[in-house]
């Protein structure tokens, strides 16, 4: 049997295990419930806005309620994905797994798979939902909503492989999750904090403040490279602008990025070892 | 089977093994023996490729692990000191996990024979949360068996088990030697690894004291034999005839009996009962009080142990 053979069925049996555990928890119900309960929000307020107006606004008025749907859907999997490998770490199943025929790659493919496989079942149960919302409500979906949820799985990768690599750093799960926290506050606070520094006239900013704006700025920027969450939004934006170059080039840098990020998971797995 | 040369381990300035060269054969069981913290789970982790040497090369089948790490995983069951299990399964789903995993052909039978030879076939649907640390250490014991390996790494096989268990876990090794599987057991019950090795390593700080069978590590650390003798009566007559043996250093005697410490090398049962029925005596029992394992690992240990110091303080 060729290596590779053994190292498909490695992936598979991990796989599977790990989407049967999946299926077994109440973890993503209750994030699909949350995501559908958000998104439910938002229908219902464009909802009134017709009722009040007359008038429908927006061209796509599903299309936001999906990505949030998408945000919530991904940011379980970040945090699942950010537990996965130093919770088996820290119950000492990691080490009892790479006695049989398990390596790094092996072990970190089949994660990534499972939590894929996972957002795949979200975004299915999304777009049957937001179907059904469709008919009720007569908001049309068009292309945009099945190109945003086909590009949202991109950011699944993106995101797993995030959570991924923190899960390798980390020793024990309940440090993966605080890491984890600490840098999603770090991403929200740069963004907003940009985003509110950028909206002031210059005019009425000290010299200083200038600076600052520059400064928070490019950490800004620097920042949306690393955050799994900023590749979803350059990829909406492409296909706002309807612009196949902008869209090919942010699904190159995500598949980059998720490349990036597992290979560094591997490295990192193999430096840092799998025993407690 | 398994060959180390030079095998070496550092971690920052603690060297955990230290230029290790061991051999086991096929169809060996060999017992690999030393305090805590010698390095007998870190050369365990290393030849299992789970800790990468900082020097020195490993070979399991005659190749080099790193060359066919799947092919060769695949042949090697590993018991470990500590008993991680999924806890949200069953035995039977836990076995069915890992002999899909090492492709285990017919494995709902291998997985029935495996569970009978660990005792726990009828708490096969049983939540593994809810196991004792017996019955977690037996299940690690059948999942390092469901796929038949050539080579059985046993790390404490028997430290949780009661005395069932550990005759259960005696005659899984004992079978598995008579099939021609190579095994190699760390235990710190020594009078296990007695019963059951073919040849045992001694490990401390990381360096290979001795390394032999049973008999010939025992030979090489006596340096007297004690003989004890129950008598029906004991007289000054023979316990000075005994005296002027050559071979005899030194007789102690009792109201029972003479224990008697000699020279190693010669069975001298024969010239002593000799010399007892030549002074008036007459010999009830006679019997070789032999070295334990336990003993011999005390002795090369401590020998080795100022040696070591000295080392360390030097380097």
């Amino acid at each position: 049997m060729s290596k590779l053979v053994q190292k498909f069925n490695t992936v598979g049996v991990i796989t599977k295990r790990e989407i049967k555990s999946t299926i077994g928890s109440l973890g993503i119900y209750a994030a699909a419930s949350l995501a559908f309960l958000v998104a439910n929000l938002f229908v219902r307020s464009n909802l009134r806005g017709v009722a009040e107006n007359g008038l429908m606004v927006m061209a796509n008025p599903l299309n936001y309620p999906l990505f949030i749907a998408v945000i919530i859907g991904a940011t379980y999997l970040a945090l699942t994905s950010t537990i996965s490998v130093s919770r088996e770490r820290d119950q000492g199943t990691l080490e009892v797994l790479f006695y049989g025929p398990v390596d790094s790659i092996t072990y970190i493919a089949a994660k990534f798979l499972e939590q894929l496989v996972a957002f795949l079942g979200l975004i299915v149960v999304y777009i049957v939902g937001f179907f059904a919302i469709s008919k009720l409500t007569n908001f049309g979906l068009d292309s945009s909503f099945f190109a945003m949820a086909a590009l949202s799985i991109l950011l699944a990768a993106s995101t797993v492989a995030f959570g991924l690599l923190l899960s390798t750093i980390t020793r024990s799960a309940r440090t993966s999750v605080i890491v984890l926290l600490l840098l999603l506050t770090l991403f929200l606070a740069s963004d907003v904090v940009a985003g509110v520094l950028n909206s002031m006239s210059a005019k009425d900013m000290s010299v200083t403040m200038v600076y600052v704006r520059v400064a928070v700025d490019m950490i800004n920027k620097g920042l949306k490279w690393i955050s799994p969450f900023a590749y979803l939004n350059r990829g909406i934006a492409a296909i706002g602008l309807e612009s196949s170059k902008h869209l090919l080039s942010s699904i190159g840098a995500s598949l980059l990025y998720t490349g990036v990020l597992l290979s560094l998971a591997v490295y990192l797995l193999n430096k840092r070892g799998v025993r407690r | 089977m398994i060959q180390t040369e030079g095998l070496t381990k550092r971690f920052n300035d603690f060297t955990a093994v230290n230029n290790l060269s061991i051999h086991v054969d096929e169809g060996e069981i060999y017992g690999f023996l030393g305090p805590n913290g010698a390095g007998k789970t870190t050369t365990i982790m290393m030849l299992l490729g789970m800790e990468r040497p900082t020097a020195g090369r490993i070979r399991l089948f005659g190749t080099d692990l790193a060359q066919d790490y799947f092919a060769i995983k695949r042949r090697v069951g590993v018991l470990s000191e500590f008993h991680y299990l999924y806890e949200d399964m069953t035995a039977k789903e836990y076995l069915q996990f890992f002999a899909k995993l090492y492709e285990v052909e017919q494995p709902a039978r291998k997985i029935d024979e495996v569970l009978h030879r660990v005792a726990l076939y009828n708490r096969r649907n049983e939540l593994l949360g809810g196991y004792s640390k017996g019955m977690k250490q037996k299940l690690s014991m059948a999942r390092a068996l469901v796929h038949d390996p050539d080579i059985l790494f046993l790390d404490e096989p028997q430290s949780s088990l009661d005395p069932y268990g550990i005759r259960e876990v005696r005659d899984i090794i004992m079978e598995e030697n008579a099939k021609g599987k190579t095994l190699f057991i760390s235990s710190h019950i020594l009078s296990e690894i007695e019963r059951t090795c073919h040849r045992v390593g001694i490990i401390h700080s990381g360096k290979l004291l001795a390394e032999d069978s049973m008999e010939h590590l025992k030979e090489q650390v006596t340096e007297e034999i004690e003989i004890i003798v129950e008598l029906e009566d004991v007289s000054s007559a023979v316990v000075s005839g005994i005296e002027e043996l050559d071979f005899v250093k030194q007789v102690d005697s009792s109201s029972s009996g003479l224990r008697i410490k000699a020279d190693v090398g010669e069975d001298h049962r024969a010239q002593i009962s000799k010399t007892i029925a030549e002074t008036g005596g007459v010999v009830l029992s006679m019997q070789t009080k032999e070295l334990s394992l336990e003993e011999a690992f005390v002795i090369i240990t401590e020998q080795n142990l100022s040696l070591l110091t000295k080392e360390g303080q030097a380097s």
